[in-house]
């Protein structure tokens, strides 16, 4: 990424999309470290998901969105919103494209996965979530 | 130019949605109810309709071909979540009430040419809907319920089989000014109604999203604006003959139109059976094709808003979250239509509410439209501007006094 730029243009709200070109989510929030030595705000990660969303709007809907979406997920990782590392980031110029698949990032689009596995994959005529 | 087969295909295609998009069953109900009550005085909104949506349609899939990102996509980068989650909320509750209604209407259509109530053809309906999504190929499926839609044209036939009084109907289309024994606000609520029914944003949304699916790029555009020349003026022309149809027939005798059956009564007592049977199906068609349209958009409202994956182009299994919402707002639809709340007036409230959505709906999309950094050589000219901004500017005031005039006149009641 490049030293100075406007994350709310470059960043905030941008649609993701994996390595495949998958929709993976939105940039829903951004995780920023500020170096010791009083640099410029570097990104760690990106926040995907209507938890971090509804954390970062805050507010009584933003605070229902988040409450909802956290419900909406399972296993232990549930209190933090999900996090893409930077590292994972690429070209971001219309669309923030990553540079690995979805496969490869457990935590994301969970629903997306889990409403495939459980519901719709085995119903006739549905394809294959995988191709 | 040599004009290739496929994109014939593709004109008719975009034509052929551009049309059904426009008549649903908001304007098989208000448009007959107007010309029952105001013959021909509000056809002026229609034109304003028409114009009005054509030039965002046209905005918002420019800005597709460009960006490969439909309207709403572009809504939440450009204004926040917080707008964009707004606009959210109110256009899924409106389109929800819409879905309801158009899946009566194939109901309705289905009872007129049956004779079985319709509260037993709204599950099967629901069902065949549901098929259509999960398997059909889409563009298939949209060509077939576009061509029956051409069926709505035996409305404009009526028109001259009726042999109208055409110096009456001119004097009616250039009267600005309710007919004797209507009020002022009734004339108004009406304007706004037809509005609602005719300008819908989930028309701008299907018309961008189905742009981005199709894949059409900026050599498409001529093809794309062709498509909203053709289409939305024959729409509105439609619209116009459904409003002529019903001066002609119930203004002098004071009928009131109060069934989706009086619609098509016209039809039926200017070429008889055979008409009926041409306007059934176009009504059919129109109301199916409504149906897939509100859903999907529905679907792409969420799914753009949160970045899912969407897609009717995709097998259901590569776009889960979005397949699962628009299968739940179907259930949901067809569960309120079997509670027999009257689809008629769940209609005429959700076009009211529609066009209290309309500014909200066309702002964004005439930033993003403007805008030279992200737009290019593809930015308005000053026709889009010019025209985009007055119909923005007419579509707040219509926001504003769209439930004023809801509550005032009781909905149309006097």
């Amino acid at each position: 990424m490049n030293d100075h730029e406007s994350l709310r243009f470059t960043l905030l709200d941008q649609q993701l999309v994996d390595a495949e070109d998958r929709p993976v989510g939105r940039v829903d929030d951004v995780l920023l470290d500020l170096p010791a030595d009083g640099g410029p705000p570097v990104v760690v990660a990106v926040l995907t998901g209507a938890q971090a969303l509804g954390e970062r709007m805050g507010g009584p809907a933003g605070k229902l969105m988040a409450a909802v979406a956290s419900r909406l997920r399972s296993g232990e990782h549930r209190a933090e919103p999900v996090a893409i590392p930077a590292s994972a980031i690429g070209d971001h110029a219309d669309l923030v494209q990553l540079t690995v698949p979805l496969g490869d990032l457990p935590h994301v689009a969970g629903l997306e996965r889990w409403l495939a596995h459980h519901l719709v994959e085995g119903l006739p005529g549905a394809g294959d979530a995988r191709d | 130019m040599r004009i290739k087969p496929s994109m014939l295909l593709g004109f008719t295609l975009g034509t052929l949605s551009a049309i059904g998009g426009f008549i649903d069953i908001g304007d098989l109900v208000a448009d007959a109810l107007v010309g029952a009550r105001f013959g021909l005085r509000l056809a002026w909104v229609t034109g304003f309709a028409v114009i009005g949506i054509m030039c965002y349609a046209e905005m918002s899939a420019r800005i597709a071909l460009k960006t490969r990102r439909p309207a709403f996509d572009l809504a939440r980068s450009r204004l926040g979540p917080g707008y964009a989650l707004g606009g959210l909320i109110g256009s899924f509750l409106v389109t929800a009430l819409l879905v309801m209604a158009e899946l009566s209407g194939i109901a309705l259509a289905l009872q007129l040419a049956s004779g079985v109530h319709y509260l037993l053809w709204v599950p099967i309906a629901a069902v065949v809907v549901f098929i259509v999504i999960w398997r059909l190929p889409f563009e298939a499926t949209e060509r077939i319920y576009g061509l029956l839609g051409l069926a709505m044209l035996v409305f404009v036939v009526a028109v001259w089989h009726l042999q109208p009084d055409w110096s009456r109907l001119w004097a009616s289309a250039t009267t600005v000014a309710p007919t004797s024994g209507e009020s002022w606000p009734a004339y108004l609520f009406f304007a706004v109604t037809l509005v609602g029914a005719q300008m819908t944003p989930y028309e701008m949304f299907f018309f961008s999203s189905g742009a981005v699916e199709s894949r059409w790029r900026p050599k498409d555009l001529v093809e794309m604006r062709v498509n909203v020349i053709i289409g939305f003026p024959l729409g509105g022309l439609l619209a116009v003959a459904i409003q002529a149809v019903a001066f002609l027939v119930f203004f002098d005798p004071g009928i009131r139109v109060e069934h989706i059956s009086q619609t098509v009564l016209p039809v039926a007592l200017a070429l008889g059976r055979v008409g009926l049977a041409i306007a059934l199906v176009g009504v059919f068609a129109a109301t199916f094709g409504a149906t897939l349209e509100t859903l999907f958009a529905t679907g792409y409202d969420l799914a753009q808003y949160f970045g899912w994956a969407y897609g009717e182009v995709q097998p259901p299994a590569r776009a889960t979250r979005f397949t699962t919402t628009v299968a739940a707002l179907l259930l949901l639809s067809t569960a309120l239509a079997l509670t027999t709340l009257n689809p008629i007036t769940v209609t005429i409230y959700a076009v009211v509410f529609s066009s209290v959505l309309l500014p909200f709906a066309f702002l964004p999309v005439l930033l993003v439209g403007n805008d030279k950094r992200v737009m290019g050589e593809l930015a308005n000219g000053r026709l889009s501007n010019t025209v985009g901004t007055i119909t923005l500017l007419i579509s707040i005031v219509v926001s504003v006094a769209a439930v004023p005039l809801l509550i005032l006149t009781k909905a149309g009641a006097s």
